[in-house]
Protein backbone atom coordinates (compact mmCIF):
# COMPACT_ATOMS: atom_id res chain seq x y z
CA UNK A 1 0.00 0.00 0.00
CA UNK A 2 2.67 2.47 1.20
CA UNK A 3 4.56 1.81 -2.02
CA UNK A 4 1.69 2.19 -3.98
CA UNK A 5 1.37 6.22 -2.38
CA UNK A 6 4.85 6.19 -3.08
CA UNK A 7 4.21 5.34 -7.07
CA UNK A 8 1.44 8.08 -7.21
CA UNK A 9 4.02 10.33 -6.23
CA UNK A 10 6.68 9.75 -8.45
CA UNK A 11 3.83 9.43 -11.36
CA UNK A 12 3.17 13.09 -10.35
CA UNK A 13 6.93 14.25 -10.68
CA UNK A 14 7.74 12.35 -14.12
CA UNK A 15 4.64 14.04 -15.38
CA UNK A 16 5.79 17.37 -14.74
CA UNK A 17 9.47 16.39 -15.91
CA UNK A 18 8.51 16.02 -19.52
CA UNK A 19 10.59 18.46 -21.56
CA UNK A 20 12.78 19.48 -18.27
CA UNK A 21 16.37 20.42 -19.28
CA UNK A 22 17.58 18.85 -15.68
CA UNK A 23 15.07 15.68 -15.62
CA UNK A 24 13.40 17.81 -12.52
CA UNK A 25 9.87 18.90 -12.07
CA UNK A 26 9.76 22.16 -14.20
CA UNK A 27 9.51 24.66 -11.85
CA UNK A 28 9.03 28.56 -11.60
CA UNK A 29 12.17 28.95 -9.43
CA UNK A 30 14.36 27.48 -12.15
CA UNK A 31 12.40 28.37 -15.43
CA UNK A 32 12.61 32.32 -14.53
CA UNK A 33 15.50 34.09 -14.92
CA UNK A 34 17.88 34.68 -12.12
CA UNK A 35 17.72 38.16 -11.97
CA UNK A 36 14.36 38.17 -11.70
CA UNK A 37 14.86 36.38 -8.33
CA UNK A 38 17.47 38.75 -6.93
CA UNK A 39 15.42 42.03 -8.21
CA UNK A 40 12.24 40.28 -6.08
CA UNK A 41 14.75 39.57 -2.94
CA UNK A 42 16.68 43.24 -3.10
CA UNK A 43 12.79 44.72 -3.17
CA UNK A 44 11.63 42.41 -0.07
CA UNK A 45 14.43 43.33 2.10
CA UNK A 46 14.19 46.83 1.33
CA UNK A 47 10.54 46.64 2.28
CA UNK A 48 11.61 45.38 5.87
CA UNK A 49 12.99 48.64 7.14
CA UNK A 50 10.13 50.27 5.56
CA UNK A 51 7.25 51.19 8.62
CA UNK A 52 3.90 50.04 8.20
CA UNK A 53 1.24 51.59 6.23
CA UNK A 54 -0.76 54.15 7.84
CA UNK A 55 -4.44 52.91 8.06
CA UNK A 56 -6.42 53.79 4.98
CA UNK A 57 -9.22 56.46 5.24
CA UNK A 58 -11.79 53.66 5.20
CA UNK A 59 -10.46 52.62 8.13
CA UNK A 60 -9.87 55.44 10.34
CA UNK A 61 -13.17 57.38 9.58
CA UNK A 62 -15.41 55.51 11.18
CA UNK A 63 -13.12 54.83 14.12
CA UNK A 64 -13.28 58.78 14.64
CA UNK A 65 -16.57 59.22 13.73
CA UNK A 66 -17.53 56.84 17.30
CA UNK A 67 -14.66 58.18 18.80
CA UNK A 68 -16.28 61.70 18.77
CA UNK A 69 -19.68 60.58 19.85
CA UNK A 70 -18.29 58.73 22.62
CA UNK A 71 -16.99 62.04 23.18
CA UNK A 72 -20.27 63.93 22.72
CA UNK A 73 -21.96 61.65 24.98
CA UNK A 74 -19.37 61.91 27.52
CA UNK A 75 -19.46 65.63 27.71
CA UNK A 76 -23.45 66.09 27.83
CA UNK A 77 -23.80 63.55 30.63
CA UNK A 78 -20.75 64.69 33.08
CA UNK A 79 -21.57 64.52 36.33
CA UNK A 80 -20.48 68.35 36.28
CA UNK A 81 -23.02 69.14 33.92
CA UNK A 82 -25.74 67.05 34.67
CA UNK A 83 -28.57 69.18 36.37
CA UNK A 84 -29.88 67.04 39.04
CA UNK A 85 -33.44 64.84 38.63
CA UNK A 86 -36.57 66.55 40.94
CA UNK A 87 -37.93 63.42 43.25
CA UNK A 88 -40.11 60.93 41.79
CA UNK A 89 -43.35 62.26 43.84
CA UNK A 90 -42.57 65.71 42.61
CA UNK A 91 -42.48 64.80 39.04
CA UNK A 92 -45.72 62.10 39.55
CA UNK A 93 -47.73 65.15 40.72
CA UNK A 94 -46.29 67.43 38.14
CA UNK A 95 -47.85 64.49 35.53
CA UNK A 96 -51.56 64.60 37.59
CA UNK A 97 -51.53 68.75 37.51
CA UNK A 98 -51.36 68.58 33.81
CA UNK A 99 -53.90 66.59 33.41
CA UNK A 100 -55.83 68.25 35.57
CA UNK A 101 -55.32 71.16 33.44
CA UNK A 102 -56.44 69.31 30.12
CA UNK A 103 -59.82 68.25 31.76
CA UNK A 104 -60.48 71.78 32.82
CA UNK A 105 -59.44 73.43 29.53
CA UNK A 106 -61.80 70.63 27.70
CA UNK A 107 -64.67 71.96 30.37
CA UNK A 108 -64.17 75.36 29.97
CA UNK A 109 -63.89 74.53 25.66
CA UNK A 110 -67.11 72.64 25.90
CA UNK A 111 -69.32 75.50 27.95
CA UNK A 112 -68.62 78.02 24.91
CA UNK A 113 -71.67 78.76 22.13
CA UNK A 114 -70.75 77.24 19.24
CA UNK A 115 -68.59 78.83 16.67
CA UNK A 116 -66.13 80.44 19.65
CA UNK A 117 -62.93 79.71 20.22
CA UNK A 118 -61.93 75.66 18.80
CA UNK A 119 -65.13 74.32 20.58
CA UNK A 120 -65.93 70.21 19.12
CA UNK B 1 28.90 32.24 -7.38
CA UNK B 2 30.24 34.54 -5.05
CA UNK B 3 28.05 37.58 -4.76
CA UNK B 4 30.75 40.81 -5.45
CA UNK B 5 28.84 43.19 -3.29
CA UNK B 6 29.19 41.34 -0.13
CA UNK B 7 32.57 40.69 1.85
CA UNK B 8 33.97 37.21 2.67
CA UNK B 9 33.27 38.08 6.26
CA UNK B 10 29.57 38.98 5.91
CA UNK B 11 29.15 36.14 3.45
CA UNK B 12 29.79 33.23 6.29
CA UNK B 13 27.90 35.18 8.53
CA UNK B 14 24.68 34.96 5.98
CA UNK B 15 25.23 31.13 6.23
CA UNK B 16 24.01 28.68 8.33
CA UNK B 17 21.08 26.95 8.99
CA UNK B 18 17.48 28.68 9.03
CA UNK B 19 17.18 28.34 12.91
CA UNK B 20 20.29 30.19 13.23
CA UNK B 21 19.24 32.76 10.75
CA UNK B 22 16.05 32.59 12.37
CA UNK B 23 17.56 33.63 16.02
CA UNK B 24 19.77 36.54 14.56
CA UNK B 25 16.82 37.60 12.46
CA UNK B 26 14.67 38.16 16.06
CA UNK B 27 17.86 40.14 17.49
CA UNK B 28 17.14 42.48 14.54
CA UNK B 29 19.68 41.13 12.27
CA UNK B 30 17.98 42.21 8.75
CA UNK B 31 20.74 40.94 7.12
CA UNK B 32 20.50 37.42 8.62
CA UNK B 33 16.66 37.52 7.42
CA UNK B 34 17.47 38.88 3.99
CA UNK B 35 19.82 35.54 3.85
CA UNK B 36 16.05 33.85 4.73
CA UNK B 37 14.43 35.50 1.85
CA UNK B 38 17.08 34.55 -0.62
CA UNK B 39 17.31 30.98 0.25
CA UNK B 40 12.97 30.66 0.10
CA UNK B 41 11.09 33.00 -1.76
CA UNK B 42 11.74 31.72 -5.05
CA UNK B 43 9.54 29.13 -4.09
CA UNK B 44 7.07 30.85 -2.02
CA UNK B 45 6.85 33.16 -5.04
CA UNK B 46 7.24 30.00 -7.87
CA UNK B 47 3.42 28.22 -5.93
CA UNK B 48 2.22 31.79 -5.66
CA UNK B 49 2.17 32.38 -9.64
CA UNK B 50 0.74 29.06 -10.35
CA UNK B 51 -2.13 29.85 -8.17
CA UNK B 52 -2.63 33.71 -9.29
CA UNK B 53 -1.52 32.98 -13.22
CA UNK B 54 -0.09 36.53 -12.57
CA UNK B 55 3.88 37.26 -12.10
CA UNK B 56 3.31 40.79 -10.46
CA UNK B 57 0.60 39.73 -7.94
CA UNK B 58 2.44 36.74 -7.42
CA UNK B 59 5.69 38.59 -6.45
CA UNK B 60 3.43 40.96 -4.43
CA UNK B 61 1.82 38.59 -2.18
CA UNK B 62 5.35 36.87 -1.52
CA UNK B 63 6.87 40.24 -0.49
CA UNK B 64 4.38 40.71 1.58
CA UNK B 65 4.05 37.40 3.17
CA UNK B 66 7.99 37.39 4.07
CA UNK B 67 7.60 41.33 5.44
CA UNK B 68 4.77 39.63 7.65
CA UNK B 69 7.08 36.86 8.79
CA UNK B 70 9.81 39.55 9.59
CA UNK B 71 7.00 41.44 11.84
CA UNK B 72 5.81 38.21 13.01
CA UNK B 73 8.70 36.71 14.40
CA UNK B 74 8.15 37.11 18.03
CA UNK B 75 5.25 34.77 17.68
CA UNK B 76 7.51 32.05 15.50
CA UNK B 77 7.84 29.22 18.46
CA UNK B 78 10.53 26.68 15.74
CA UNK B 79 7.58 23.96 16.15
CA UNK B 80 7.63 24.01 12.09
CA UNK B 81 10.32 25.21 10.31
CA UNK B 82 10.52 28.36 8.59
CA UNK B 83 10.13 27.78 5.19
CA UNK B 84 6.95 25.76 6.13
CA UNK B 85 5.78 28.88 8.52
CA UNK B 86 6.42 31.50 5.99
CA UNK B 87 4.69 29.39 3.12
CA UNK B 88 1.82 29.39 5.27
CA UNK B 89 1.25 32.53 5.48
CA UNK B 90 1.78 32.95 2.14
CA UNK B 91 -0.60 30.80 1.24
CA UNK B 92 -3.17 32.48 3.46
CA UNK B 93 -2.66 35.78 2.00
CA UNK B 94 -3.15 34.19 -1.49
CA UNK B 95 -6.04 32.34 -0.04
CA UNK B 96 -7.34 36.28 0.93
CA UNK B 97 -6.47 37.96 -2.17
CA UNK B 98 -8.30 35.59 -4.68
CA UNK B 99 -11.55 35.85 -1.92
CA UNK B 100 -11.54 39.77 -2.46
CA UNK B 101 -10.69 39.52 -5.61
CA UNK B 102 -13.81 36.89 -6.20
CA UNK B 103 -16.02 39.09 -4.41
CA UNK B 104 -14.79 42.35 -6.50
CA UNK B 105 -15.80 40.52 -9.37
CA UNK B 106 -19.24 39.75 -8.67
CA UNK B 107 -19.99 42.58 -7.16
CA UNK B 108 -18.79 44.53 -10.34
CA UNK B 109 -20.79 41.71 -12.94
CA UNK B 110 -17.59 42.11 -15.18
CA UNK B 111 -16.70 38.92 -15.76
CA UNK B 112 -13.37 39.80 -18.26
CA UNK B 113 -13.84 38.24 -21.63
CA UNK B 114 -12.88 34.33 -21.59
CA UNK B 115 -8.66 33.49 -22.32
CA UNK B 116 -7.77 37.44 -22.35
CA UNK B 117 -6.06 36.99 -18.81
CA UNK B 118 -4.45 33.81 -19.91
CA UNK B 119 -2.86 35.66 -23.06
CA UNK B 120 -1.59 38.39 -21.63
CA UNK B 121 0.39 36.26 -18.68
CA UNK B 122 1.80 34.08 -20.35
CA UNK B 123 2.74 36.88 -23.55
CA UNK B 124 4.21 38.90 -20.56
CA UNK B 125 6.43 35.41 -19.16
CA UNK B 126 7.71 34.59 -22.75
CA UNK B 127 8.73 38.48 -23.02
CA UNK B 128 10.55 38.18 -20.15
CA UNK B 129 12.57 34.92 -21.51
CA UNK B 130 15.29 35.21 -24.13
CA UNK B 131 17.78 31.81 -24.68
CA UNK B 132 15.89 29.38 -27.00
CA UNK B 133 16.24 26.39 -24.36
CA UNK B 134 14.91 28.22 -21.96
CA UNK B 135 11.71 29.26 -23.99
CA UNK B 136 11.16 26.07 -24.74
CA UNK B 137 11.10 25.22 -21.45
CA UNK B 138 8.53 28.21 -20.73
CA UNK B 139 6.15 26.35 -23.15
CA UNK B 140 6.06 23.00 -21.75
CA UNK B 141 5.72 24.46 -18.06
CA UNK B 142 2.68 26.77 -19.72
CA UNK B 143 1.13 23.77 -20.66
CA UNK B 144 1.67 22.05 -16.97
CA UNK B 145 -0.10 25.39 -15.63
CA UNK B 146 -3.23 25.07 -18.50
CA UNK B 147 -3.44 21.46 -17.29
CA UNK B 148 -3.56 22.81 -13.62
CA UNK B 149 -6.36 25.35 -14.62
CA UNK B 150 -8.73 21.87 -14.52
CA UNK B 151 -7.92 21.13 -10.53
CA UNK B 152 -9.48 21.90 -7.44
CA UNK B 153 -8.42 24.27 -4.59
CA UNK B 154 -6.67 22.12 -3.15
CA UNK B 155 -5.56 20.22 -5.57
CA UNK B 156 -3.92 23.26 -7.42
CA UNK B 157 -2.47 24.15 -4.17
CA UNK B 158 -0.55 20.94 -3.73
CA UNK B 159 0.75 20.04 -7.09
CA UNK B 160 1.59 24.16 -7.44
CA UNK B 161 3.98 23.20 -4.15
CA UNK B 162 5.75 20.22 -5.08
CA UNK B 163 6.33 21.89 -8.46
CA UNK B 164 8.21 24.15 -6.50
CA UNK B 165 10.66 21.26 -4.52
CA UNK B 166 8.64 20.76 -1.62
CA UNK B 167 8.44 17.55 -0.26
CA UNK B 168 5.29 15.61 1.36
CA UNK B 169 5.71 16.66 4.89
CA UNK B 170 6.49 20.43 3.96
CA UNK B 171 3.21 20.76 2.05
CA UNK B 172 1.54 18.46 4.39
CA UNK B 173 2.53 21.06 7.22
CA UNK B 174 1.58 24.06 5.49
CA UNK B 175 -1.54 22.84 4.57
CA UNK B 176 -2.55 21.62 7.66
CA UNK B 177 -3.58 18.10 6.40
CA UNK B 178 -1.41 14.41 6.62
CA UNK B 179 1.15 13.19 4.29
CA UNK B 180 -1.54 10.23 2.80
CA UNK B 181 -3.68 13.38 1.95
CA UNK B 182 -1.07 14.64 0.11
CA UNK B 183 -0.32 11.52 -1.57
CA UNK B 184 -3.66 10.89 -2.81
CA UNK B 185 -4.14 14.59 -3.48
CA UNK B 186 -1.06 14.41 -6.18
CA UNK B 187 -2.82 11.31 -7.45
CA UNK B 188 -5.82 12.40 -8.04
CA UNK B 189 -4.01 16.03 -9.80
CA UNK B 190 -2.02 13.26 -11.80
CA UNK B 191 -5.11 11.49 -13.27
CA UNK B 192 -6.55 14.78 -14.31
CA UNK B 193 -3.74 16.66 -15.81
CA UNK B 194 -2.61 13.46 -17.89
CA UNK B 195 -6.24 13.97 -19.54
CA UNK B 196 -5.53 17.39 -20.01
CA UNK B 197 -1.81 16.94 -21.65
CA UNK B 198 -2.95 14.09 -23.80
Amino acid sequence: MKEHKEEKVEDFDSLCSRGSPSGEPLSWAKILPASRWERLAAATKSALGARPSRPSLVAWTPAVAVAAAMAFLWIFNSPARRVPDAPPEVLEQLDLFEHLDLLQNWDTARALPPGVGGAP
Amino acid sequence: MPNPTISPSQESKLRGSDEDLVRRSRLGDTEAFGALVERHQKAVAGFLLSMFRDMDIAEDAAQQAFVKAFRCLGSFRGRANFKTWVSRIAINEARSRLRWAKLRRWLSFDAPPAGSERGSWEERLRASIGAPDEKEALERKLDLERAMAALGRREKETAAMRLEGYSLGEIAAVLGISEGTVKSTLFAATRKMRERLS
